[in-house]
């Protein structure tokens, strides 16, 4: 893939949540994004999406596709927020473009130990849930 | 003329059709089977939220093995889920604007509380 140098994450930018669910991606389409597409497993601070817009959605479609058959699902589309509403509350952003993803991205949650601790991932994604939309894998 | 309470929500329902795929999904998912304890408590929170004008939930398994009821106010950054867990307890959690307040149950029996229904007030009212 070409390496080409993509501009800084910008606040307005949208990020996407990579969705392999078809009920979530129902739900999501209803205007529910379930919270469960922003939790991790217990104990992972950084949640990995997709920088959108940089690229036409077929584009970085054909990127997820290649994440889902790795993972023997299907790809249905993005849960999508942007990049200021992914950075508040104690959360940081960067970009971290990979060999087989340039428009790779990562919400960095940022939480201390202490026993309450997945509860406050499970806030989190409750968080984003709440502002984020949906994108449609394009056909 | 006999008297009426106050009709469930059009949601019901559907939510409840939810419910009843909730082991069904956490298959799908490769995610433990919620108890039916889990689900038990998620029912009688979905019939008695149902009184409430409420926008329609969404109700799904967790890889916690949780039930989720999940509702949010669409446009805004407001949402509420209750999380039944599978040992009987249960946890609150709202995100509404940024703001975020969370309340833990041991026993889910004591849902919906007052925590509860103020918080999707405020969802509401977002």
């Amino acid at each position: 893939m070409a390496a080409t140098a993509l501009p800084p994450i910008g606040p307005a930018d949208p990020l996407g949540r990579e969705v392999f669910s078809q009920r979530d991606s129902a739900r999501a389409a209803k205007g529910n994004v379930p919270h469960k597409a922003f939790l991790e497993k217990p104990g992972v601070d950084v949640l990995s999406l997709d920088r959108l817009d940089l690229a036409p959605d077929i584009v970085v479609a054909q990127i997820a596709d290649k994440n889902a058959e790795r993972r023997h699902q299907t790809f249905y589309g993005w849960a999508v927020v942007s990049a200021e509403h992914a950075a508040t509350n104690g959360r940081t952003v960067r970009a971290v473009p990979r060999p087989d993803n340039p428009y790779h991205a990562e919400i960095q949650l940022n939480i201390s130990q202490s026993s309450e601790r997945r509860d406050v991932e499970k806030q989190h994604a409750l968080e984003l849930a709440a502002a984020a939309s949906w994108r449609g894998r394009p056909s | 003329m006999p008297a009426r309470g106050p009709r469930p929500a059009i949601w019901l329902h559907a939510a409840l059709e939810e419910l009843d795929q909730v082991e069904k999904e956490a298959a799908e998912e490769g995610y433990p089977e919620p108890s039916a304890a889990a689900k038990g408590h998620a029912r009688r929170i979905l019939d008695s939220l149902s009184l409430a004008a409420l926008p329609a939930p969404s109700v799904y398994p967790t890889e916690d093995g949780e039930v989720a009821i999940m509702f949010r106010k669409e446009g805004r950054r407001a949402a509420v889920v209750v999380l039944c867990d599978s040992s009987g307890g249960a946890i609150c959690l709202s995100s509404i604007a940024g703001e975020n307040r969370r309340a833990r149950y041991d026993r889910a029996t004591a849902v919906p509380d007052a925590f509860l229904k103020a918080e999707l007030r405020r969802m509401k009212s977002a």
